[in-house]
């Protein structure tokens, strides 16, 4: 039995992967499941030092919504069938997951065209912004 | 007609406010408002030209016409991900 089930959410904890991955999994209808992490990467500046951590922040109700059109998308152009997308808000070490965008899909190439699509359109679109901090307290917002 | 305008993320820290209520005659546009959002905060006014508009949560254009309630968000480029 396919069953067509959208994941959408902003984690102001842990994203939790293990509860992802079985909600990707619960269907067998699905034989291409393709996730993406995006991960919080160490940096160092040379005036400021290391970045101690991103700070996220979302207008929420807005994101959510637009997370749904992007799962909405994946299953009407590449047939997906089970859909997550969630995104850290507040703080992320580096090493840290901020984002997890897995789809469900009967073929992986399907799977993999879709998760490519809705990671780049969430980067342009869902209303959410990052605040990079550093060792000596200097903060930037990300671009 | 009057509309709440929130001005987020890097606009917040930008602006220095996080809303504001501003006055519109009837039958007036969002790109009005955006004229009355950088006479209030010409600082801002440079950085208004990269920002993205959403209207009750809803991407709009300069020529969609605003309500009385309408909440208007300052929508500047994302960095999510």
């Amino acid at each position: 039995m396919k069953i067509k089930e959208t994941w959408v959410e902003l984690d102001h904890g842990k994203i939790l992967a293990d509860k992802l991955h079985a909600f990707l999994h619960a269907d067998s209808a699905y034989g291409g499941v393709v996730t993406f992490d995006g991960v919080t990467r160490a940096e160092i500046s040379s005036t400021h030092g290391d970045l101690v951590r991103l700070e996220y922040e979302a207008y929420e109700r807005m994101a959510l919504k637009e997370m749904e059109k992007l799962a909405e998308t994946a299953r009407e152009r590449w047939m997906a069938g089970r859909v997550a997308i969630v995104h850290a808000i507040g703080p992320v070490l580096p090493g840290k997951t901020s984002v997890t965008v897995g789809i469900a899909c009967s073929h992986r190439a399907e799977a993999f065209d879709a998760c490519r699509w809705v990671i780049d359109t969430l980067k342009k679109d869902v209303p959410i912004w990052k605040k990079a901090v550093f060792a000596d307290g200097f903060t930037e917002w990300g671009k | 007609l009057r509309v709440t305008v929130l001005f987020l993320g890097p606009a917040k820290d930008a602006v220095g406010i996080e809303s504001d209520h501003m006055e519109l005659s009837d039958g007036s546009r969002l790109g009005e408002l955006k004229e009355k959002i950088v006479a209030r905060h010409p600082s801002y006014a440079h950085a208004l030209e990269s920002v993205r508009f959403a209207v009750n949560e809803e991407f709009a254009d300069h020529g969609r016409p605003l309500r009385d309630g309408d909440v208007v968000a300052i929508v500047p480029p994302v960095s999510g991900g």
